[in-house]
C-alpha cells in the first residue's frame, strides 16, 4: 500500500481518521499504534517482525541508557547504535529482503539514543507511545526523520483542533497533486532517456535529465507534503523536509534544503561529533566527504550511491575553499547555474541502474548531437508532460509571497480572498488529484480483439 | 465568510476522502465503465492474511484499484478533461489525430509507423526460414501458401495524424521484409496499395477503431481473390462495384472504448454490402479443436456452392474479421483460425487447396511463429 493509492486514500484514511476521532484522547495514540501495524502489514507484512524488534530493542535500550551512569551508559548508546547500524547494513545491503522504510526508522531510532544518553532528552516509558513514535504510519515508508523530541509528546495526548485539520487536508492535497499531476506526468521523459541503451543524443539525455531532475522533487517532497499534511490531521507535527532546494546558489544551501530531516540528521550525529567546523580545514574536508559517502551509502548500496554521495561531498569541501568565497562573490545568475549543474549531473549517479549506465549516460549529456531527439519530440514528449515540466519550474519557486501580495491588493478583503482562494486551489488540487489516481491504475488494452 | 470558507476547505478534505466508499452506502451509485479486458482483482479472503500475509496486501490494493466505486467515472471524467485542455490523448494507447481520428499506441504501432525499429537481418533470416518450411510443408502435400499483410491503419491513413507525426527513416519493416520474402519464392501479398487505392470509393478504416472497416475488408478480399486467380483460374474476380456502400452511426470503436467514450467519439460505420445475394453461407466448423485461445476468437466457417473454387484455410490475427464474409464468397469453403501459427491437423483435417495466413504490419513478427501441435 502506498500513500496515493486508492486503498490508502479511500480505504484506510477515511477508516482510520474516523476511529480516531471517535476514540477518546487516552485511546488514540492506541488507535495510531494499530493503524500503523495494519498500515505496515498490508505494505510489508514480512517486515512488520523486524520493526517490532527494533521496536522492542530499542525501547529497552533507552530505558537501559536514561537508568546507566557514567562510561556504561556511553557504552549502551554504542551498542544501540551499533544495534541499529548492524540492522540497517544487514537489511539493506546484504539481504533483498529490506522491510519497509527500514533506513528511516533506524535513523529515527539512533537520533533518540543519541539524545537520551547526551540527556536532552528522557527514556520514554510508555511503550505504547514509543511504539507510535517509531511506527508512526505517515512516516514509515520514506520519512521524514521525525525526532522523537517533539513527536513523543504529541503522541501522548493527540488533540487536532479545526485549524490542525485544515492545513492538514491542505498539505496532503499539494502532496498528493505532487505526486501523481506532475511527478507522474513527467517520469515518462525520464524513463525513456534512462532506459536508452544506445543512439541516445544530447537534447533527449538532457531532457530526460531536467525532467527526472523535477520528478526526484515533486515525487519526494510530494511524499513529505503528505506525511506531513497526513500527520497533521491527526495532530502532530512532523519536521519539514524540503524547502525549494532548486532555488539554492551553493551546494551547501542546497542541503539546507533538501532532505532535511536527513541533512539535519547527519550534521547533528556525525558530522558535529566528527569535529564539524571547528577543526583544521583539511580535516572539516575530509568530514565533509565521510559524511557525505555514508549519505550516498544510505541511499542504496551501489557503487552509483556512494559516488552521489561523494560528488555532493565534493563541491562541499570545494566551497570551502578560495574557490568557493570566489563563488559567493559570483552574480546570482552563476551561482544558480553552477548549483543547478552541480546537482543535476549527480541524479545521473543517483537515477542510472549501474556505473556502465551513468558512464554513457554523460556522454550523451555531451555528446553534441541531435540526432534522435526527432522521435524523442514525436513519440514521448506532449502537451501535458510540456505543461507538468512548466509547472514544474514555476512550482519549484516559493511563491506564497507572490500570494500574499496579490490577496494584499484586495485591501479590507485580503483575508477573504486569501481563504475562498485556497479553498479554490483545493478543491482543484484534489478533483485533479482524484482523477490523476483513478486513471493511474487504468490500462486499457485491446488484446481480445487480436 | 472567511470562517465559512475555512469550513468549506474542512468540508472538502472529507468529501474527496469519504465520497467514493460513502456514497454507495447513501444509494449513489458509482459502477463499472472501464475497458481493459482483464477480470476486476478480487477480493483476497480474509484467511490469505494469515496464510501468506506478504500477498495479502498487494492483493487488497490490486482490489481497490480496480473496484473502487466511481473509479471509471473519474477516469472518464480525467480523460475528457484532459482532451479538451491540451488536444491530446490521456490514455498512453491511443493517439488522438486531426478531424476526430483515433490511431493505435500500444505494441510498437508509433514505432513501426515511425520505422524506427527496424528488423534486424538475423530475424529476417529466421522468418524466411519459418515461411519457407511452412510453404514446402504444405506444398508436399498439394497445398498452395499465400502470405497476405494488412496495413498498420496511420500507414493509410497518415493525413489525419497529428502534425508533425511522419516516418524517421524511410524504410518500413514491411518494406524490408516482402522483397526477401518474395526473393525466397513466396507468395506474398501486400494490401497497402490496394487499400490506399481504394480510399477515393470510401473510407477504408475506421475512424475511433485500430482496424479497417467492411468496405477496407471487402478490398482486403478482392486483392486476395484477384492474386489467387493465376493458381486457381476457376476464381471468379471479386470486384468490389457489385457491392454497395453503407454508413451506420454506432458507439465508437475500440480506441473510443480506451478513451471509455464511445458514446461521444462515435463511429461512422462504413459497411460493404453485396447488391445480390450472398454466396457464402455459415457452415459448421471441422471436427477439431478451435486453436484459437480466446473466447472472443471463435473460428468461422463459411461454404458456396460453387465446389470448382478452392478450399482455403485462413490463419490470422483481428484483420481478418471485417474480411472473412467478403473472401468466403469465392471459396467452396473458406475456415477463419483466428491464430497466426500453422496448426497441422486442421491442415490433415480441412484438407484445403490454398491457406492463407493474414498478418497485420504491426503484428510482422508473427511471421516467427512456427508451427503448433
Amino acid at each position: 500500500m502506498i500513500p496515493d493509492s486508492p486503498l490508502f486514500l479511500y480505504g484506510f484514511l477515511p477508516a482510520v481518521l474516523a476511529l480516531f476521532y471517535v476514540s477518546p484522547v487516552g485511546l488514540r495514540c492506541g488507535v495510531l499504534l494499530a493503524a500503523s501495524a495494519v498500515y505496515f502489514f498490508l505494505a510489508d507484512a514480512a517486515g512488520l517482525p523486524v520493526l517490532a524488534g527494533a521496536i522492542l530493542g530499542n525501547y529497552l535500550l533507552g530505558r537501559l541508557i536514561d537508568g546507566a551512569k557514567g562510561p556504561a551508559r556511553q557504552r549502551f548508546v554504542a551498542l544501540g547504535v551499533a544495534a541499529n547500524v548492524a540492522l540497517l547494513a544487514v537489511y539493506k545491503y546484504v539481504t533483498d529482503a529490506a522491510p519497509l522504510g527500514v533506513s528511516f526508522f533506524t535513523f529515527s531510532a539512533i537520533a533518540y539514543l543519541i539524545d537520551v544518553g547526551r540527556g536532552q532528552l528522557a527514556a520514554e516509558t510508555s511503550g505504547l507511545r514509543f511504539a507510535t513514535a517509531m511506527a508512526f504510519f505517515p512516516k514509515i515508508t520514506a520519512g521524514p526523520i521525525a525526532r522523537f523530541g517533539p513527536l513523543l509528546p504529541e503522541l501522548a495526548v493527540p488533540r487536532p483542533t479545526l485549524d490542525d485539520f485544515r492545513e492538514g487536508g491542505w498539505r496532503l492535497a499539494v502532496g498528493l497533486a505532487k505526486k501523481t499531476l506532475i511527478a507522474g506526468a513527467l517520469a515518462p521523459i525520464a524513463d525513456d532517456a534512462f532506459s536508452r541503451s544506445a543512439g541516445l543524443d544530447m537534447a533527449t539525455a538532457w531532457l530526460g535529465l531536467v525532467c527526472y531532475t523535477a520528478q526526484i522533487y515533486y515525487d519526494f517532497s510530494g511524499y513529505t507534503d503528505m506525511a506531513v499534511g497526513i500527520g497533521r490531521l491527526f495532530g502532530t507535527r512532523l519536521p519539514e523536509n524540503f524547502d525549494h532546494p532548486y532555488i539554492a546558489r551553493s551546494v551547501r544551501e542546497f542541503w539546507r534544503r533538501w532532505h532535511i530531516s536527513l541533512s539535519t540528521w547527519f550534521r547533528d550525529y556525525l558530522y558535529i561529533p566528527l569535529g564539524g567546523g571547528r577543526v583544521a580545514p583539511w580535516r572539516v574536508q575530509c568530514n565533509l566527504l565521510v559524511v557525505f559517502a555514508l549519505c550516498g551509502v544510505w541511499h542504496g548500496a551501489t557503487l552509483n550511491f556512494l559516488v552521489w554521495g561523494l560528488w555532493h561531498g565534493v563541491f562541499l569541501s570545494l566551497e570551502r575553499t578560495r574557490l568557493g568565497r570566489a563563488l559567493d562573490r559570483a552574480p546570482a545568475v552563476v551561482r544558480h547555474g553552477y548549483l543547478l549543474a552541480a546537482v543535476m549531473l549527480g541524479w545521473v549517479l543517483f537515477r542510472a541502474s549501474d556505473f556502465a549506465v551513468s558512464a554513457a549516460y554523460y556522454k550523451a549529456l555531451f555528446s553534441f548531437t541531435a540526432e534522435g531527439f526527432d522521435y524523442a519530440w514525436l513519440a514521448v514528449v506532449t502537451r501535458q508532460r510540456l505543461a507538468a515540466l512548466a509547472a514544474a519550474v514555476v512550482f519549484a519557486m516559493p511563491l506564497g509571497g507572490v500570494w500574499q501580495a496579490v490577496c494584499r491588493r484586495f485591501g479590507s478583503f485580503e483575508a477573504i480572498v486569501a481563504a475562498w482562494g485556497r479553498l479554490a486551489a483545493l478543491a482543484v488540487l484534489l478533483g485533479a488529484s482524484a482523477m490523476a489516481v483513478a486513471a493511474g491504475g487504468y490500462s486499457p488494452f485491446i488484446y481480445a480483439r487480436f | 465568510m472567511v470562517r465559512l470558507a475555512n469550513i468549506l476547505q474542512i468540508l472538502a478534505v472529507v468529501v474527496f476522502l469519504a465520497a467514493p466508499y460513502g456514497l454507495p452506502l447513501m444509494g449513489v451509485s458509482g459502477g463499472r465503465l472501464a475497458v481493459e479486458n482483464r477480470p476486476v482483482a478480487p477480493v483476497p479472503p480474509l484467511a490469505e492474511a494469515l496464510d501468506a500475509p506478504g500477498r495479502y496486501g498487494p492483493a487488497l490494493a490490486a482490489h481497490v484499484r480496480d473496484a473502487a466505486p466511481f473509479r471509471d467515472h473519474l477516469i472518464r471524467a480525467n480523460n475528457r478533461l484532459r482532451l479538451a485542455l491540451f488536444g491530446e490523448s490521456p490514455v498512453p494507447g491511443v493517439i488522438v489525430g486531426r478531424d476526430d481520428w483515433l490511431y493505435y499506441n500500444l505494441e510498437h504501432a508509433l514505432d513501426d509507423y515511425l520505422n524506427v525499429v527496424p528488423l534486424s537481418e538475423r530475424d529476417m533470416q529466421e522468418m524466411v526460414r519459418v515461411q519457407v518450411g511452412r510453404r514446402d510443408w504444405l506444398a508436399a502435400r498439394g497445398i498452395a501458401y499465400l502470405i497476405m499483410f494488412a496495413p498498420n491503419k496511420e500507414r493509410v491513413y497518415p493525413e489525419h495524424l497529428p502534425p508533425g507525426l511522419h516516418p524517421l527513416r524511410p524504410d518500413s519493416r514491411l518494406s524490408q521484409i516482402i522483397p526477401r520474402l518474395r526473393a525466397a519464392g513466396l507468395d506474398v501479398l501486400d494490401l497497402r496499395q490496394a487499400v490506399i487505392a481504394g480510399k477515393t470509393a470510401g473510407r477504408t478504416y475506421m475512424k475511433t477503431d485500430t482496424h479497417w472497416n467492411g468496405y477496407g475488408g471487402l478490398l482486403g478480399a478482392s486483392a486476395l481473390v484477384a492474386a489467387l486467380s493465376g493458381r486457381f483460374p476457376a476464381l471468379e474476380p471479386l470486384d468490389p462495384a457489385g457491392y454497395e456502400l453503407a454508413v451506420t452511426d454506432r458507439p465508437g470503436g475500440d480506441l473510443s472504448e480506451m478513451l471509455l467514450l464511445p458514446d461521444l467519439r462515435r463511429e461512422p460505420d462504413v459497411s460493404a454490402r453485396p447488391r445480390g445475394a450472398a454466396l457464402a453461407r455459415a457452415a459448421a466448423p471441422g471436427d477439431y479443436p478451435d486453436p484459437a485461445d480466446h473466447p472472443e476468437r471463435e473460428r468461422a466457417a463459411y461454404e458456396t456452392d460453387r465446389k470448382d473454387w478452392p478450399r482455403a484455410v485462413f490463419f490470422h490475427d483481428s484483420f481478418a474479421r471485417a474480411m472473412q464474409t467478403h473472401a468466403a464468397e469465392r471459396f467452396s469453403r473458406s475456415v477463419f483460425l483466428w491464430t497466426h501459427a500453422l496448426v497441422p491437423f486442421v491442415i490433415e483435417k480441412e484438407r484445403p487447396d490454398v491457406v492463407v495466413l493474414e498478418v497485420v504490419e504491426r503484428y510482422v513478427f508473427a511471421l516467427l511463429v512456427d508451427r503448433s501441435n
